[in-house]
């Protein structure tokens, strides 16, 4: 368990694992800030929302999250990745970040979170 | 002959045919007693025992012969025989030839002189050519008549032999020049020297001392009548091992008559005789003590070989190795630049040779062909893709260093400016010191495997993603299934439900290679099942990529059985509607329930309502709206036709 409770950013597409997320971080004690599925909309809740951590679907129906990424290191605020494809899925750049390799357990999950604060 | 020698005194030639003249009972012949000699007789026997020259008297009208030991040479076996006998007794045969000789000086009383007759001589039983000057002089008699002749003869044919040798050697060298088949080599010298030896069978053998074999593959017979021994391998101990062990010293064999200097046992010598061969020459050919080839030359009959013969074989036989030799090195030479022009012109791989620097210094054509530059000295990196070519360079210099092989891919840019995938190899040749000389190398098209390569592994890894979001997938129905209260059976049961109809959503999209789906079918796969002919699906051609195809059956799925359980389809009567309709690139879809039993809506939403209201609204980029109107539940679906058509066909 992380010493605090976070509020967390989901961006995923795919609203099933989504809304599992949603029940393990509400399991874990956290608190959902906001769910984006689309680039659009997770870029400007990434700009503008309240929240301690975000967590990055890579394949946003298409589209590559990474731009999110970029406007959260903008404003300092960690983020983990979850993906299918794992860390090879994942560009250069950002590979410093977490990265969960879908399906994950809630506890993969708290760990990542866990690592995201310690970056931070 | 030319050297002049002191004369011999008298009383040695008294001993000879001196003695033998005296002995001589000439009053059974013409001739008469001797002290009954005319003293032209006397006088001219007295000059021929004398005379150092081969000298013969010849006298009467028989021709009866009188000579001296210097003579005897020319006599051969029938001295001493000849003496006092007539000259057409003494010459059998040649007395055609010598007798009008005799009979021109007669009648004209003049001498004679004959250059370069050729008389046969049997010595041993041997025959053999002999040349001869001499001359032919008339002797008078007391009525002034030619009573004899004096004929005196000097035996040339070592002068002969060696002139007939030098122009012998000099055709041999002519024919030869210029022939470039080592067996045409063979063919032309073996005949050649056969005709010169007058015998009746040359040949070369290779010698195969490791298999204990010869082999003949052609040789020179005289005529029809003497067999080839061509085209069969024989073995070497057929020779016997005396006659192995003396051609191992690299000494010409010659025996004048195998059945006196038999080779080997006498079974041996029959075996001999079987092939034809009564007298031979044998010239080995050694090489690091080993026979390598023979040449021979064969005779039927017995034959006194001069030391001038076997001298002539082995010069033919040096002749002969070195211009095979010199055929058989240029015929490979020939052979491997053929087929190095034949691997490097014709071989779909560009070969090339680098010197110990590194530079190339030989590329095959091909290359040119594909890159439209040389690629010689360090030109080749040229044409290589800028994101392999300092790599690729840094392999090469480092191979060169250490002289490790060189094996690495890199792209290939080609004339017309595209890239094609290549893979370049080389491995050193190294001198005896240890230094590189050459460095062997071929760059290979491998275009096709690497791109099949990479699209093998885009598939895996589109397999992997898709198996993880999947598993994903299942885990989020598996914890939504499992939420809350529930009996666990009861769970069991719709968790498998949901599985069921993600897999009937996979192999609906498996179908069409997951390009997608049309709305339709999704929509008849996921209710058909359910209950028959309660369903009316209206709706266009609409296409569903597969995520969207995904969510819209899940969605139906969650629709389906709650109709079954609490809806229009737990009754006999009721029905479902599924319409559908598109307009300014939205799709609207109305799931509307009839005839079942009245709705209420319930106080808290189970999974389906989720994940219909948010998944698929979220999924179809729209919104999903479930409405409990009291004679039947309506689903209402409003999404964006591009994002349900959106393909997510690789990665992020």
């Amino acid at each position: 368990m992380t010493e605090r409770a976070l509020r967390i950013l989901i961006v995923e597409d795919e609203m099933l694992v989504a809304m599992n997320i949603e029940d393990m971080l509400l399991d874990l004690g956290h608190e959902v800030a906001g769910l984006a599925s689309r680039l659009e909309p997770a870029l400007s809740l990434a700009r503008e929302a309240a929240f301690d951590v975000a967590m990055l679907d890579v394949n946003l129906a298409g589209e590559a999250s990474f731009p999110v990424a970029d406007a959260l290191r903008e404003r300092g605020i960690p983020f983990l990745f979850a993906t299918g494809y794992g860390i090879q899925g994942i560009a250069e750049d950002y590979r410093d970040a977490p990265v969960l390799q879908k399906p994950f357990r809630a506890r993969d999950l708290e760990e990542a979170l866990r690592a995201t604060q310690a970056i931070a | 002959m030319a050297s002049i020698s002191p004369l011999p005194a008298p009383s040695e030639a008294e001993r000879g045919m001196g003695e033998a003249i005296r002995r001589f009972d000439w009053g059974a012949t013409p001739v008469g007693r001797r002290s009954s000699w005319p003293a032209s007789l006397r006088f001219a026997v007295d000059l021929c025992e004398r005379s150092s020259v081969g000298t013969a008297v010849y006298w009467g009208d028989e021709f009866r012969l009188i000579y001296n030991d210097a003579f005897t040479p020319v006599l051969g076996d029938r001295h001493p025989w000849s003496l006092g006998r007539p000259g057409a007794e003494v010459w059998g045969r040649l007395w055609s030839e010598i007798r009008p000789q005799f009979e021109k000086v007669r009648a004209s009383k003049q001498g004679i002189s004959v250059y370069g007759q050729m008389l046969p001589v049997t010595r041993g039983g041997i025959t053999q050519e002999a040349h001869w000057n001499y001359s032919i002089t008339p002797i008078i008699g007391e009525d002034g008549e030619v009573a004899g002749m004096l004929n005196q003869g000097i035996d040339i044919t070592k002068a002969v032999s060696a002139e007939r040798r030098l122009s012998f050697q000099v055709g041999l060298a002519d024919r030869l020049r210029g022939i470039t088949d080592p067996e045409e080599v063979k063919r032309v010298s073996t005949q050649l020297l056969g005709e010169y030896l007058g015998a009746a069978r040359v040949g070369y053998a290779e010698v195969d001392e490791g298999q204990g074999t010869m082999f003949v593959r052609s040789d020179w017979t005289q005529d029809v009548g003497v067999e080839s021994l061509a085209g069969e391998a024989r073995r070497m101990a057929d020779m016997g091992p005396e006659a192995i062990a003396f051609l191992r010293t690299g000494e010409v064999l010659s025996v004048p008559d195998i059945r006196t200097v038999p080779l080997g046992p006498p079974d041996r010598a029959a075996g001999w005789e079987k092939l034809g061969v009564r007298s031979l020459i044998m010239v080995p050919l050694v090489r690091s003590g080993e026979l390598r080839a023979l040449l021979y030359v064969h005779e039927p009959k017995p034959r006194m070989w001069r030391r001038s013969d076997a001298a002539m074989a082995r010069d033919v036989a040096e002749r002969t190795w070195a211009a095979v030799e010199r055929a058989q090195a240029e015929k490979s030479l020939r052979d491997s630049e053929d087929h190095y022009r034949h691997s490097v012109e014709l071989n779909p791989q560009v070969t090339w040779t680098a010197l110990p620097d590194g530079k190339l210094n030989r590329v095959s054509k091909r290359w040119e062909d594909w890159t439209g530059i040389t690629g010689l000295g360090e030109s080749l990196g040229d044409a290589i893709h800028p994101e392999e070519r300092e790599s690729t360079r840094a392999a090469w210099r480092r191979s060169v260093e250490t002289g490790e092989p060189y094996d690495i891919e890199h792209r290939v840019k080609l004339r017309d400016g595209s890239y094609r995938w290549a893979r370049s190899r080389a491995f050193p040749r190294y001198e005896d010191n240890g230094a590189i000389c050459l460095w062997y190398g071929s760059t290979e098209d491998i275009h096709e495997r690497k791109v099949a390569e990479e699209r093998q592994q885009l598939l895996l890894n589109e397999l992997n993603h898709r198996v993880k979001n999947t598993l994903a997938s299942v885990q989020g129905i598996g914890s939504q299934t499992l939420k809350g209260d529930i009996p666990l059976a009861e769970a069991r049961t719709r968790f498998e439900a949901r599985l069921v109809a993600l897999s009937r959503a996979h192999n609906l999209l498996t179908a069409h290679s997951w390009e997608g789906a049309s709305l339709e079918q999704v929509v008849r796969d996921a209710t058909e099942y359910l209950a028959e002919d309660r369903f009316e699906i209206v709706g266009e051609e609409v296409w569903l990529a597969p995520r969207a195809a995904l969510a819209m059956a899940l969605a139906l799925h969650e629709l389906g059985t709650n109709a079954v359980k609490y809806g229009a389809l737990s009754t006999d009567q009721g029905r479902v509607s599924i319409r559908w309709a598109v307009e300014d690139e939205e799709l609207r879809m109305i799931w509307t329930e009839r005839g079942g039993p009245a709705v209420v809506e319930p106080t808290r939403r189970g999974f389906g309502s989720r994940l219909i209201e948010r998944s698929l609204a979220a999924d179809l980029g729209g919104a999903a709206e479930l409405s409990f109107e009291a004679e039947g539940l309506c689903c209402t679906i409003h999404a964006s036709l591009a994002a349900m058509r959106r393909r997510e066909d690789r990665h992020d």
